[in-house]
């Protein structure tokens, strides 16, 4: 459907001479007469006083849309090949299109224009409706579809233009639901971007509802409509922004109580580091001092006074350690009866054996609580374990396993394996002890205590003597056999042998009672 | 707010009202409501309005002064300056405000650099041909160029809105997705996101390694590798703000430790002090516990002497000394001085007694 379009072409060049300008518009009526159709089209010059002489400077005329092309082609040909500043007027009913240009390239567009078809009914008039819908309604809904099918066949327009028309004025998103969808996506798209951002180093914050407002405005969705769904998307995130900040918060809050209470116990156990190596350092010194004697030296105990006092050692503590450090030195001093065995240990240290002895019967009788009371096989059995364990421990180590109780009972093992009557096994055991010398016919073969030897040349378990058990020591050296074998039998209740090789008795004793 | 800092971006847009024979204060209100209207559309914050009065030519108002015009000053028209991105958006509401006047008027759209579309109309349906070939004349990859740039102004990257903001402008414009994709990759440069330029820039403002590094000189040269990869201005600054807030806290921090460390230099002398005070109790406690009395000696070397050899005949007065020397770690002069000391004060006490 042609429609008629009027042209003006002025050229507006100053620096262009009249006569040239003259000359200018002669060929442009000529190329442009030389178009088809255009042959009997009617040009109307326009003219101006230029030094008071009066001058072309253009041309009027009217032409079908249909020439437009081809005319606006030409036009473009002559600027690209003399770029002349020139002013061109379209119009094309009400519309008017000004150029003022020397470019070819400005006409492109207009060009562009024309070819679509955009601007010249039927085309013009459907996309017009189109586009009101579009405006008014926010959408080509069913009902709007339909009226613009109606449309569409009565201006003649085939079906893919009209499709095409349709998306032009609608957007890829023809329908309210379509929009709100792609928005709401969208929407949430950024705030995921946000999400992501806060996940990293900072970044810096910035407002992204205009860019969300002007995607609402370019898909023709109302703006409140749009603000609602940001909203929503805002409150979210930040409600889960709140919540992310208050849980770091708590976590901190929960690491600074934990490192807190951490600190609060490393300094404790600092503190009781350093007073465990207090006392350390104190019964290292300990150990230094009783290296050599059992009680240190007036020297050492200044020494030890001073440093429990720079140490803040309790005098309790210090006695406690001083005698842990004497019983590791020198031997165990325990008792379950309360018995002091201290000088036992010193005269044993000392290798007073006689006098170690005498003072074994000693602790021996304040263990039984008898006081030079006979002791009977019975009140044997009284005599504690640990008692029993603490004076064997020292003999055994100042005799270094010659003497003590248990070197008596390995010597009455091996006595065990060889006789098998009980009372010469036991003769023969006091003999092996050396307590005893053989029987012979003036002398059923007991010695005398102060004959007996107190030394480590001694026979093995010679000591200590069981001159606690001996009625009387002023004749010989004798026990009585039940009190001996009580003994022996609590010896072994308390302290029994282990399953070892019975060592080798010492065959320059004899082991016979004849 | 969008960045649109290209003003050959921009599109005049004039309407006047042709209407000379109605009532001037209803033409008033139609252009003042029409203004109303433009100046709520996003984008358009940095757009400058003027108005037409009869007989008079156009002045300059701010948006929030077109509804307190006096009735001595009578719109007749408006004209104003949009970004080209937004054409369509205000052409639409210009065409809901017509549509509701109904009235003839003068509709001139001047786009830079050499087309001028006029239309005179009533009819809201027509100016769809302004739309049609207004957006005809408009270079599409340069509309592209110039809106995606804005965006990358702004945001540093094109996000999801300012992506789907685009993809309306190529289905407007018909560009193909080849083209945009190197239009967005001339766009965003080396860097494909917000968070590689930040790193890069991070990296790159690492040369500073005190706060005056940071001074004016070298924040152009930042600001002009900021202004190369495509980092916003604000991005830069809160960069910037970032590494001096770094650099402050690490200045501070040496600061901290230099303190400590003389705080422990100080403790160290304080502790020494400490244990030859501490020395000097114990010597006095052990002099004390060891004093016999004395004949009064002739003078101080005397009576230190007659001390000392108190000290020394008792070997456990002689073991306390040692160890209490042993446990300060006092070097014999340094006990010799302090004992002399102590000694010295006592034999004034004693002459004093």
């Amino acid at each position: 459907m042609a429609q008629d379009i009027a042209f003006l072409i002025k050229f507006v060049d100053p620096q262009y001479k009249s006569d040239d300008v003259a000359t200018e518009v002669h060929y442009l009526i000529e190329d442009l007469r030389d178009l088809d159709g255009m042959s009997q089209t009617r040009f109307e010059h326009i003219s101006e006083i230029r030094d008071v002489a009066e001058i072309r400077v253009g041309v009027t005329f009217v032409a079908h849309s249909d020439l437009l092309g081809p005319i606006l082609r030409r036009l473009r040909d002559r600027l690209y090949y003399n770029p002349i500043e020139t002013y061109f007027q379209f119009q094309i009913s009400d519309l008017v299109l000004q150029i003022q240009t020397h470019q070819a390239d400005d006409l492109m567009g207009f060009m562009a224009a024309a070819q679509s078809g955009l601007l010249f009914a039927p085309e013009r008039d459907y996309l017009a409706e189109a586009e009101t819908y579009s405006r008014t309604q926010g959408e080509l809904s069913p009902t709007e579809l339909d009226n613009l099918n109606l449309l569409r066949q009565r201006l003649g327009i085939p079906a893919e233009e009209a499709e095409v028309l349709n998306a032009r004025a609608a957007s890829p998103y023809p329908t309210k639901a379509d929009k709100h969808r792609h928005f709401e996506d969208i929407t949430a798209a950024e705030f995921s971007r946000l999400r992501a951002m806060d996940e990293g180093p900072p970044f810096a914050p910035k407002d992204i509802w205009p860019v969300l407002q002007e995607l609402a405005e370019n898909l023709g969705l109302p703006v409140l409509e749009a603000e609602a769904i940001y909203q929503t998307h805002q409150q979210r995130y930040d409600n889960d922004f709140r919540l992310k900040t208050e849980q770091t918060a708590a976590k901190t809050a929960e690491d600074n109580r934990l490192s807190a209470a951490a600190r609060a116990e490393a300094e404790r156990q600092k503190q009781a580091q350093q007073a465990q190596e207090r006392l350390n350092q104190y019964r290292n010194l300990c150990r230094q001092t009783m290296a050599n004697s059992i009680y240190p030296s007036e020297f050492d105990q200044g020494r030890l006074d001073q440093a429990r006092r720079l140490w803040g050692v309790s005098m309790a503590q210090a006695l406690q350690l001083e005698a842990e450090v004497r019983d590791e030195l020198y031997g165990g001093v325990a008792s379950a009866a309360g018995v002091d065995y201290n000088r036992l240990r010193t005269l044993l240290h000392q290798q007073a054996w006689h006098e170690a002895d005498m003072e074994t019967e000693v602790v021996i009788l304040k263990a039984l609580n008898l006081d030079m009371q006979l002791v009977t096989a019975a009140t044997v059995e009284r005599l504690p374990a640990v008692d029993l364990a603490t004076i064997d421990a020292l003999w055994t180590r100042y005799s270094k396993g010659r003497f003590g109780f248990k070197a008596q009972q390995q010597v009455y093992r091996a006595q065990q394996q060889i006789q098998a009557d009980d009372r010469q096994r036991w003769v023969a055991y006091e003999q092996a002890l050396g307590w005893r010398e053989a029987p012979s016919l003036f002398s059923r073969g007991h010695k005398p205590y102060h004959d007996l030897n107190f030394s480590l040349e001694a026979p093995q378990g010679h000591l200590p003597t069981w001159r606690w058990c001996c009625p009387s020591l002023s004749d010989r050296y004798k026990i009585n056999l039940e009190v001996m074998a009580a003994v022996m039998h609590h010896l072994n209740e308390c302290m029994p042998l282990e399953a070892v090789a019975v060592p080798a008795l010492d065959t320059a004793l004899p082991t016979q009672i004849v | 707010m969008v960045d649109n800092k290209l003003p050959h971006s921009a599109i005049g847009f004039s309407i006047r009202s042709l209407e000379i024979e109605r009532d001037p204060k209803i033409i008033h209100a139609e252009i003042q409501a029409l203004c109303n209207s433009v100046v709520k559309l996003s984008g358009l914050e940095q757009s400058r309005f003027f108005v037409f009065r009869r007989s008079l030519r156009p002045k300059q108002i701010g948006a929030e002064q077109a509804g307190a015009l006096s009735e001595t000053s009578l719109f007749t028209g408006l004209k104003f300056e949009i970004p080209a991105k937004n054409f369509r958006v205000v052409l639409r509401c210009v065409a809901s405000w017509l549509d509701s006047i109904a009235q003839a008027t003068l509709f001139a759209l001047d786009i830079s650099p050499a087309h001028i579309i006029t239309l005179k109309t009533a009819q809201a349906k027509d100016l769809a041909q302004l739309l049609s070939l207004g957006e005809a004349l408009l270079p599409p990859q340069e509309l592209y160029l110039t809106q995606a740039e804005g965006y990358v102004n702004t945001f540093g990257e094109l996000t999801p809105a300012a992506k789907a903001n685009l993809l309306l402008v190529r289905h407007r414009m018909g560009l193909t997705r080849d083209e945009v994709n190197d239009l967005n990759a001339k766009v965003m440069g080396p860097f494909k996101t917000l968070g590689e330029k930040y790193q890069h820039f991070r990296r790159e403002l690492l040369v500073c390694k005190q706060e005056s590094d940071l001074d004016s000189e070298l924040w152009q040269v930042m600001q002009a590798k900021a202004d190369t990869m495509g980092l916003p201005e604000a991005d830069a600054q809160f960069l910037k703000a970032e590494r001096l807030s770094a650099l402050r806290r690490e200045a501070e921090r040496e600061r901290q430790q230099r303190e400590a460390e003389a705080e422990a230099e100080r403790q160290r002398y304080l502790e020494q002090q400490q244990r030859l005070e501490h020395y000097r109790h114990a010597f006095e406690s052990l002099v004390m516990d060891a004093l016999v009395p004395l004949n009064v000696a002739p003078d101080a070397d005397q009576f230190r002497q007659a001390i000392m050899a108190q000290l020394s005949g008792l070997e456990f007065n002689r073991g306390r000394l040692i160890q209490a020397r042993d446990f300060y770690r006092l070097t014999p002069p340094g006990a010799d001085t302090l004992e002399k000391r102590v000694l010295d004060e006592l034999y004034l006490l004693s002459d004093l007694l």
